[in-house]
């Protein structure tokens, strides 16, 4: 078996690989043959070159910088290849800025150093050094190789031209002292796969029940004497409501996705929550939809009797289509992720069979829609 | 840094532990509630005050670390998870791993040191964030700070409580010891909201205060009102009586916001010092939250402030160059030794959200300013814009109180 760092960085290139032919390698190699811009006197940093105990070439540049009020932008920039437009684009899927780092005393495992590409239309973006690809994930004394994968710049979606780069910027945050030197572009291998986006899962077919698991509901209590508790064990996810007029902990409320987002935007306008009540009377009841994203994030009603059925064999079914909440053209259905149910008066019932369903009957009767 | 030549070794062993109505914070052993602040400056004055603890966001300035435990202070020490909102993303495993890797060596290096309290792992990362992976990342760093780490607690810190927090926590994230909270107006349904939405384990209060920026009322242009010095202490007092102190079942101590100074939509809005290092009545209130008295030297704290006769919370539309009135209402306030001072800004544009970085803005001179110790007259800006006002009482002592209003200059 061969042992391997955590931390190693590979330096070696394929010769058939993009790199290999691209003209724009070295981005700082040392003072007489790479542009360097940030250099000048400042208060609040020292841009030196010095000739002894460098990583590779002639001289290396020593950075030191204390970033104060008076000083908020501290940075250094390499337009190089003369300030050529760079066309970067073959070169990001497989390709990293490598640099030799070195600090004069101390040792860290974070700099506040960040990079940045900027294209000839002045867009820009960012990247940070991850310790996964720093020499032996430590910045100390030696000098250490540092990779960071074009990539990780996500130039695409900062707007950034890749094809027209016109240099890379250091810049410096709080204090710091480092000397950097060999900057260039080196083939990188990826070991981890292109991050998928953010997905949201879609609600694509009905009915979906809610409330399967207890672990899914809040403001329900397993002490019976709560005014809002649960019902046995036996009986799974039923709500049982005993309140008494001015209980304030009156509401409850049932995830519609395990606690994440459901996004309902395309089944939205012919979906409706149903759920049964059992008691001896009919209780007064506001229910909401609550999303997690944008303006409003809540959406309610007050439960009439036209949304109501009395059931054959005792209680009511209660249906509420999602398009008779208020507001709700202005709620972000793909991010739908709870109901809320608020007890008015004094009721004694218990909530179960909690789902959505298809509707498409009237808005202004729903109960016809139930009587089908 | 001190410690590390002079008491390697020594570091507080701290554990929650389950009582018969909820649960302590024992510290060595000792049952200890935290009477903390998010401080990072003026800490004789915090010791004076009464506080025992400091929150730090992350592990840039370790120097704290030092400060804290010369003055027999503790420190919950926050691990910088980047949120979403930052750029982060939860899918790409390469940043994932690269930043547990770096806060990974932020837990060794300072686990031991002897002022450390509790880890606070991510501060507000759910705020505005769609990620639910970034919970994986939390329960990484608490299991092993669990295996590296037995003498201290591990706590997430959210940006308010609700059932999918609570529920994303005690499920994805079972190596968290206590949840933080950091909570503004929605503070008064805490106690009870932490009951409600399940959550089983104690909890801290990791930032309160008054209601921020976000929750206040705005005028038809858009600015925020922010309540006088004097409203906003008495708001804190009431808060910390009453909500934290009165949760002593879970409720393991508070981290007040904020000791120091810094601009979210104001300059003055939730720090209780000035920009130039003097303590604002908010100070005085901690001193009694903490010690259950007030200090000797009380700062003056004004309690209403006017325009033209309207009161600070009402919407001010003026003309250009036109005569302004301010008009102050004030205790603590002797009229031979407190001096008015005012100060005219831009309104701030400011979009960001959070806890996050804002501009500091630059003050506006204000013409015709003639000003005793209650009042001040100045002519509007000639410019048609949004402004704001503010009054800064200050005493012989250097303690102040500050009010401000927003007033929109229009033709």
């Amino acid at each position: 078996m061969v042992e391997t760092s955590l931390y190693q960085v590979d330096t070696s290139m394929d010769r058939e690989h993009p790199v290999a032919y691209f003209p724009y390698k070295d981005i700082y190699m040392d003072a007489g043959n790479s542009r360097l811009f940030g250099a000048k006197a400042h208060p609040c940093k020292v841009v030196r070159t010095e000739r002894e105990g460098s990583y590779e070439g002639e001289d290396h540049l020593s950075i030191q910088w204390d970033q104060t009020t008076d000083c908020k932008y501290l940075g250094v920039g390499f337009p190089w290849a003369n300030f050529k437009g760079k066309d970067l684009t073959a070169l990001e899927p497989c390709a990293a800025i490598q640099f030799a780092i070195q600090l004069p005393e101390g040792e860290s495992h974070k700099l506040p150093v960040f990079f940045s590409l900027q294209d000839y239309a002045g867009k820009q973006c960012n990247a940070k050094m991850n310790l996964l690809d720093v020499e032996g994930g430590v910045f100390d004394g030696q000098w250490r190789l540092v990779q960071i994968p074009l990539r990780s710049f996500h130039a695409q979606q900062k707007g950034v031209n890749l094809a027209n780069i016109k240099e890379l910027r250091l810049e410096f945050q709080r204090q710091g002292h480092i000397h950097i030197d060999a900057i260039s572009l080196v083939a990188y291998e990826h070991t981890f796969p292109v991050p998928a986006a953010q997905a949201i899962d879609k609600c694509t077919s009905l009915p979906l029940t809610l409330g399967a698991n207890r672990e899914h509901f809040w403001g329900v209590a397993e002490e019976s004497d709560a005014g809002i508790h649960w019902g046995d064990p036996e009986e799974g996810t039923r709500v049982n409501v005993v309140l008494k007029s001015g209980d304030k902990w009156n509401d409850f409320g049932c995830a519609i996705h395990g606690w994440e987002r459901l996004d309902v935007s395309d089944l939205m306008s012919t979906t409706a929550l149903k759920f049964k009540v059992q008691g001896k009377e009919l209780p007064d009841m506001r229910v909401s939809c609550v999303v997690a994203s944008g303006k409003p994030r809540i959406s309610a009603l007050r439960v009439d009797s036209m949304q109501v059925l009395p059931c054959p064999k005792g209680g009511w079914e209660v249906l509420l289509p999602l398009k008779s909440f208020d507001k709700n053209a202005a709620l972000d259905w793909t991010a739908f992720r709870e109901i809320r149910i608020k007890m008015l008066g004094a009721p004694e019932v218990s909530i179960d069979n909690m789902e959505l369903v298809e509707f498409r009957g009237s808005l202004r009767h729903p109960r016809k829609w139930l009587n089908k | 840094m001190l410690w590390f030549s002079a008491t390697w070794g020594q570091a507080l062993h701290v554990e929650t532990v389950p009582t018969e109505d909820g649960f302590l914070l024992l510290k060595n052993g000792v049952p200890y509630q935290i009477k903390g602040a998010g401080a990072k400056e003026h800490f004789e004055l915090l010791e004076q005050s009464g506080a025992n603890s400091i929150r730090l966001w992350s592990t840039n300035q370790p120097d704290l670390l030092d400060t804290a435990w010369r003055r027999d202070m503790t420190v919950t020490l926050g691990l910088y998870v980047r949120p979403e909102r930052s750029g982060m993303n939860y899918n790409d495993e390469y940043e994932v791993l690269g930043q547990l890797a770096h806060l990974k060596e932020e837990v060794l290096k300072y686990k031991d040191h002897p002022a450390l309290l509790m880890w606070g792992i991510g501060n507000e990362v759910d705020l505005q964030y769609e990620n639910t992976k970034v919970w994986d990342t939390v329960q990484e760093l608490a299991r092993f700070i669990h295996e590296v780490d037995p003498h201290h607690p591990t706590m997430t810190v959210l940006a308010g409580l609700d059932p999918a927090k609570a529920f994303m926590i005690r499920t994805h994230c079972p190596d968290i010891d206590v949840l933080g909270v950091n909570a503004y107006g929605s503070i008064r349904n805490l106690p009870k909201n932490v009951l409600r939405y399940h959550w089983d384990k104690p909890y801290v209060v990791t930032e309160w205060g008054v209601n921020g920026p976000f929750e206040a009322q705005r005028t038809s242009w858009g600015a925020k009102k922010e309540p006088p010095g004097g409203v906003k202490a008495n708001t804190r007092k009431n808060r910390y009586l009453n909500i934290i102190a009165n949760d002593s079942s879970r409720c393991l101590g508070s981290y007040c916001f904020l000791w120091g100074q810094k601009q979210e939509s104001t300059a003055t809005w939730h720090g209780m010092f000035l920009s130039d290092g003097r303590p604002t009545e908010a100070v005085d209130a901690m001193h009694y939250c903490w010690q259950g008295e007030w200090p000797a030297q009380r700062a003056p704290s004004i309690q209403a402030m006017s325009l033209n006769g309207k009161n600070w919370n009402v919407e001010h539309i003026v003309a250009p160059s036109s005569d302004l009135e301010l008009a102050l209402t004030c205790s603590h306030c002797d009229v031979d030794d407190v001096v008015l001072e005012c100060q005219l800004y831009p309104e701030s544009q400011s979009k960001k959200m959070g806890g996050d970085t804002q501009k500091t803005l630059r003050a506006l001179p204000m013409e015709g300013l003639v000003q005793t110790t209650h009042n001040a007259r100045f002519l509007a800006p000639k410019e048609e814009g949004a402004y704001r006002v503010f009054a800064i009482l200050h005493n012989n002592y250097g303690q102040t109180s500050v009010a401000n209003i927003p007033f929109l200059v229009q033709k």
